[in-house]
């Protein structure tokens, strides 16, 4: 699955038959090594912590605008999920409360460096994502 | 299916037993580039079941090719994404009207 | 299957019901086959108990669904095994160039180096004390 944050909504009156008038979301992948957060939003509105690739998903739970989502694809997952026969390969399957990434661990470590020794001391935060505050670790990266 | 290099090994003791005893293989994917065959920049992990070795040039299947390499009574659920199927020693090309055969020791 | 570092965790409680109480794992490939998204991440179910910081093999599509017996799960991949140690053949990892070679930024922290190499035998190499060269 892809952790994605949800940028917008599509609406269009004609359709195939098979989508059934069900919800489909425009969602942004998150950037997970990029080691921002989403309060970094440049001045030209530009938000560095989401890919620049545009996933449109089906979605099932209600999420809205500035949540963020766990994207699965697969035909299967389709089946799985909505039944077979529905036009999407890219489905929604849980609304994300918070997710927490060690920014330290995203540069490269010195082989045979043990998990624990890590650790920088600063823990990583979390908080509600539909409030908007900061889901990944705080930290500038190695 | 596709070409590759073998160029490491995985190794691994805590996982899922349903994989107990599999070898791991780290594949760098070959394509073609004009006259050779080269490395594209994509790796695939493998699972290996014939002895191959780092250096080898193997074809891997993946998908449910892969799990048909490690054949099991009801094979849909094994877990296995990427196999390697054969160890090659050569490939047969076609040059200027004639087989050719390229050997990859 | 993938190979990568699992770096973070996701929490979720408004989710498909075949996915309760699934552990969510983030993890960032080391390098990556034709993915589906081009994205640098993947998150997957932990069925395997990784920590964050250690590598871990992801297996993806089919395969990735089977969890905790039952096959129905609408995931695309899943923690299979915690890696001890990679080798990789000297000088393989920087022949491949392209976005998902085994990054000269970003390697296993498990990986050893084999293969003879000038003034060094194959022995020095085993042990995991060597540091990464860019």
């Amino acid at each position: 699955m892809k952790l994605c944050r949800v940028v917008g909504a599509v609406w269009g009156a004609k359709e195939a038959g098979s989508l059934g008038g069900r919800k489909l979301l425009a969602v942004r992948p998150v950037a997970v090594a990029s080691g921002h957060s989403p309060a970094d939003i440049a001045a030209d509105g530009e938000r560095p912590d989401l890919q620049d690739g545009l996933i449109i998903a089906l979605d099932q739970l209600g999420a809205g605008i500035g949540e963020f989502v766990l994207v699965a694809h697969g035909s299967r997952v389709r089946d799985l999920t909505l039944g077979p026969g529905v036009p999407t390969k890219d489905v929604v399957v849980a609304i994300v409360d918070s997710a927490h990434v060690e920014l330290d661990l995203l540069a490269d470590e010195p082989v045979g460096t043990a998990p624990a020794d890590r650790s920088n001391g600063r823990p990583a935060c979390s908080g509600p994502a539909a409030s908007g505050t900061a889901p990944h670790g705080e930290g500038g990266g190695a | 299916m596709m070409l590759g290099r073998v160029v490491g090994e995985v190794w691994a003791t805590r996982k899922n037993p349903r994989i107990e005893g599999r070898k791991a293989l780290l594949v760098a994917v070959l394509g073609q580039d004009g006259e050779k065959r080269t490395p594209t920049g994509e790796v695939v992990v493998a699972f290996d079941s014939i002895g191959a070795r780092i250096g080898h040039t193997v074809a891997v299947a993946w998908g449910s090719g892969a799990r048909a390499v490690f054949a099991a009574p009801d094979n849909r659920w094994t877990l296995v994404d990427a196999a390697v199927a054969r160890i090659v020693d050569a490939v047969l090309v076609e040059k200027d009207g004639k087989e050719v055969e390229e050997r990859e020791d | 299957m993938i190979l990568g570092r699992l770096v973070g965790t996701v929490w979720a409680t408004k989710k498909n019901p075949r996915i309760e109480n699934l552990k969510l794992a983030i993890v960032r490939p080391y390098f990556w086959y034709n993915p589906s998204h081009d994205v640098e991440h993947v998150v997957a179910v932990d069925q395997v108990g990784a920590e964050v910081g250690q590598d871990v093999l992801v297996c993806v599509g089919q395969p990735g669904r089977w969890v905790a017996g039952d096959y129905r799960c609408p995931i695309e991949a899943s923690v299979m095994a915690i890696v001890d140690r990679v080798e990789i053949e000297r000088g393989c990892e920087h022949a491949a160039p392209g976005p998902f070679a085994l990054r000269a930024q970003f390697k296993p922290t498990t990986l050893v180096r084999v293969g003879a190499d000038e003034g060094m035998t194959g022995g020095e190499e085993r042990g995991g004390g060597e540091r990464g060269t860019p």
